[in-house]
């Protein structure tokens, strides 16, 4: 389910002294399947440009397409773009409001009209999809599960609606690094499992580098860059100039190379780094 | 007795009811360490290992269910002290929100020495001092919820300053931050470490600023495991990995290269590091 | 949704005039007083004498005309109502219209306007008092207003720093619950459609989380409070200390005098 966007802005308190552009004339497209990292640093309109995908918030300059739809329209149903593309927000498990665990998760599907007999399947299917034994906590509050617990039950809630497009906005915030691991393999999974489109919010390179295929990233309401990550490291300077950064892999080869050693710019992984600093040794040795 | 901070056998269980596998819920088990002056300790540790719990017996938020704590020679199981700790051991909370008090920065900064009796002329004086410390004395007039996650646990760290405590504690106070918001709560911990000697705790899961603390003590199921200088600690990269934590990428590199027989010191930790020691090798 | 983020409540605005620096007591029991003056004085002489006086505060204060009336705002619905209230069911003078059963007496133009005229001045100095006293002011000033109370049982401090916390996190509250509505939005909620029981139990995945979210912020800030060495307002001292001035003298005669005029221009006309 593709999402085109052309020319996107976004304006508050327009022609006023204080007029922010939160969104400055953005173009782009996403097919259907892909895993699209979007990064900026805080104010550069990633949140803002995201809920224009469900039409949270409405275009009023520019266009927003979902599946040829277009969301300015007055009569496209946006309960049915909500649904499918789901939206997890930041620190999703404060949004948890059920007695239990199963009321919370089948409260999105509920919304959608999905009848009563097919809801024990959602619910049981999402709590799946995030590692958690459905058997397990069903019937408990969800408000007794651990921290991590309670976000991943945040998530399946959005999942049970069986959104064609996932996007997650810095679903790793406050996690330590196993839990972030995980989260993040539990995505890639998702991803690889169901070819849904999964959209990584976040300001960290680190992270995004080793699941996104593509990315995206804003600066200012802007887009600056758009691609591979390969291809988008290597304007590394301008990534440290907006505070954003690269990975550290990837820093060490640009050093390298400004001390003149015939390294490529970009490394994505410590395994990358390794072969092509061994590489390099063997090069120098045979001299 | 030159140690600032003490803890001798600390045990801590948050359930008081004493159930037959209380071991389970003990969230510190048996922890005894010390802390000198002027140091700057990383705390680390996967989420429930107690690291802060660990930091909450510090200010005693929390005293030990047995063993004892001692912070500038005070134990923290007399309660008539607890006031006089807290003026020393300062604590900076995680949620930049929700430690701020007042509708003002100034106002919130002066809450501490207010709650301590200072007399207002001096009050004024530390509130301005701090401000400027933390770097936040042009928004000395701001109201609090319009600044940045940075700047809001910097005015906390401020407000900690205005008590003029010899240690400060930063309790997973950079969770919430982004990245700009992190290094400027890091750098100010850095300069009060350097410029005035002020011991501090920081307990964090980002590795990349433990590795800028000279001692890290990594804590796993409520015990000490592992405690030395940054490198050594580091270095251990497969026991940190099991430990549930990570490592800099180039110290993680460091380990791939030596496995296939490349000579390298074992402790690198930083970029720099690395482009120095590979120019010589190669 | 976006409205939420508009609410304005006793928003200051900063300056360093006489008035920004009157002591808080003296500026809230000139408010009162002012109020019990609209209440008590009759005819339109002393009105105009009174929002002259508003005026000529305002004035001083450095506030421009257009952010006093922002309070009003809200309130135009209600005062219009007010207004056409007394309009049409006032009766006596001179009948001005008339169209069926209903009827336009003067009396009731005057009354209609009188009444207004009254709600406009309350709100308007109000809004003077909020504008030119800083919450924390507020607060402080009304601590010690109350505490001789504390004699009695009453918990004045208590009250001030739950008022002043209270005034701390209202924006705070207000962007989380902008937050969760967007979140439950995003999964289908709908917060408009339904007669008003429904809408009632479509608030719930609001307010549960909101409620849930405050009471663990109020776990979390009084542990900072504790660790910031907070016991009560026993030994406290604060950084800005309540002293009158010369010029709260002046203001507290100077007010006193213009109340009595207006209370005689009533009497006279």
């Amino acid at each position: 389910m593709p999402i085109n966007i052309k020319n996107l802005s976004c304006i508050y308190s327009a022609d006023t002294p204080f007029e922010v552009r939160a969104l400055d004339g953005i173009s782009l497209d996403i097919g259907a399947g892909e895993f699209i990292g979007i990064i900026g640093p805080t104010g550069s309109g990633k949140s803002t440009l995201v809920q224009h995908f469900n039409g949270l918030i409405r275009p009023t300059q520019g266009q927003v397409l979902v599946d040829g739809r277009d969301l300015a329209d007055k009569t496209t149903d946006l309960r049915a773009v909500r649904q499918n593309v789901g939206l997890v927000f930041q620190y999703p498990e404060h949004q948890l409001f059920e007695e239990t665990v199963f009321a919370d998760v089948a409260f999105g599907p509920k919304n959608q009209g999905v009848p009563e007999a097919e809801l024990r399947e959602r619910v049981h299917e999402a709590l799946a999809l995030v590692g958690l034994e459905p058997e397990g906590i069903v019937d408990r509050s969800p408000f007794e599960l651990s921290g991590g617990q309670m976000r991943r039950v945040a998530i399946a809630g959005v999942l049970a609606m069986r959104p064609q497009v996932l996007v997650l906005d810095e679903p790793t915030a406050g996690l330590d690094p196993e839990g972030r691991d995980e989260l993040l393999a539990q995505l890639g999974q998702l991803h690889s499992g169901s070819g849904m489109t999964v959209i990584l919010v976040s300001h960290s390179m680190e992270d995004i580098a080793r699941v996104a295929t593509r990315l995206i990233v804003l600066a200012g309401g802007k887009l600056v860059a758009d691609g591979p990550p390969r291809t988008v490291f290597t304007q590394a300077k301008m990534l440290t100039d907006i505070g954003l950064g690269v990975p550290q892999v990837t820093e060490l080869m640009l050093a390298l190379r400004e001390r003149g050693y015939d390294v490529p710019a970009v490394a994505l992984s410590v395994e990358e780094a390794c072969a092509t600093i061994l590489e390099l040794s063997y090069r120098g040795e045979q001299r | 007795m030159s140690a600032i901070i003490r803890m001798e056998g600390v045990y801590f269980s948050y359930s008081n009811e004493a159930d037959s596998d209380s071991q389970q819920t003990q969230a510190l088990q048996g922890v005894s360490l010390s802390i000198e002056p002027g140091e700057f300790v990383a705390i680390v540790g996967r989420n429930g290992s107690g690291k802060s719990t660990l930091a909450k017996q510090i200010n005693a938020i929390l005293t030990p269910t047995s063993g004892e704590v001692w912070v500038d020679g005070i134990s923290t199981k007399d309660e008539a002290s607890v006031f006089a700790i807290r003026q020393v051991a300062g604590m900076v909370f995680q949620n930049p929100d929700n430690q701020i008090v007042a509708t003002i920065v100034e106002e919130d900064v002066a809450f501490g020495p207010e709650n301590l009796g200072v007399p207002p002329l001096e009050i004024r004086q530390r509130v301005d001092e701090a401000l400027q410390l933390v770097r936040m004395s042009d928004y000395a007039l701001h109201p609090p919820h319009l600044l940045s996650g940075g700047q809001k646990q910097r005015v906390a760290i401020a407000g900690v300053l205005a008590m003029h405590p010899k240690i400060l504690i930063l309790d997973e106070s950079t969770a919430m931050l982004d990245p700009i918001g992190r290094k400027e709560v890091i750098d100010t911990a850095l300069r009060l470490n350097q410029t005035r000697g002020m011991t501090v705790v920081l307990i964090t899961h980002h590795m990349d600023e433990a590795v800028l603390a000279e001692r890290v003590i990594v804590m796993d199921r409520g015990r000490v495991v592992l405690d030395g200088s940054n490198r050594e600690v580091f270095k251990q990269v497969g026991r940190l990995r099991e430990l549930g934590l990570d490592v800099p990428q180039v110290t993680s590199l460091t380990e791939l290269l030596r496995k296939q027989g490349f000579e390298l010191p074992a402790d690198i930790l930083t970029v720099q590091e690395m482009v120095e020691q590979l120019c010589q090798s190669i | 949704m976006s409205m939420l983020k508009n609410v304005t409540i006793g928003q200051y605005y900063p300056g360093d005039s006489v008035v920004h620096r009157l002591d808080p007591r003296t500026k809230l029991g000139l408010s009162v007083a002012f109020i019990v003056m609209l209440f008590v004085v009759k005819g339109f002489l002393p009105y105009v004498w009174l929002a002259a006086l508003v005026l000529l505060v305002a004035q001083i204060a450095s506030v421009p005309l257009k952010v006093m009336m922002r309070g009003l705002k809200p309130l135009t619905f209600i005062i219009g109502l007010t207004f056409l209230l007394h309009v049409f069911t006032t009766r006596g003078g001179v009948t001005l219209w008339q169209l069926g059963f209903l009827r336009i007496d003067s009396h009731g133009l005057a009354q209609g306007a009188f009444l207004s005229i009254r709600l406009i001045m309350l709100v308007v100095a109000t809004s003077l008092l909020t504008l030119t006293t800083s919450p924390i002011a507020l607060t402080d000033g009304l601590e010690h207003i109350l505490s001789p109370g504390a004699k009695l049982g009453l918990p004045a401090h208590e009250l001030a720093m739950m008022m002043t916390i209270a005034l701390r996190f209202i924006p705070t509250l207000i962007d989380e619950a902008d937050k969760i509505m967007r979140a439950q939005l995003a999964r289908g909620a709908d917060f408009e459609t339904g007669g008003l029981i429904k809408r009632a139990k479509n608030l719930l995945p609001l307010l549960v989380p909101l409620f849930v979210s405050a009471f663990r912020r109020a776990d979390e800030l009084a542990m900072a409070m504790e660790a910031r060495a907070y016991r009560g307002g026993k030994g406290r001292t604060r950084l800005k200390e309540l002293q009158y001035t010369s010029s709260d003298f002046w203001a507290y005669c100077l007010s006193g005098l213009a109340f009595v005029a207006a209370y005689y221009l009533g009497r006279w006309a």
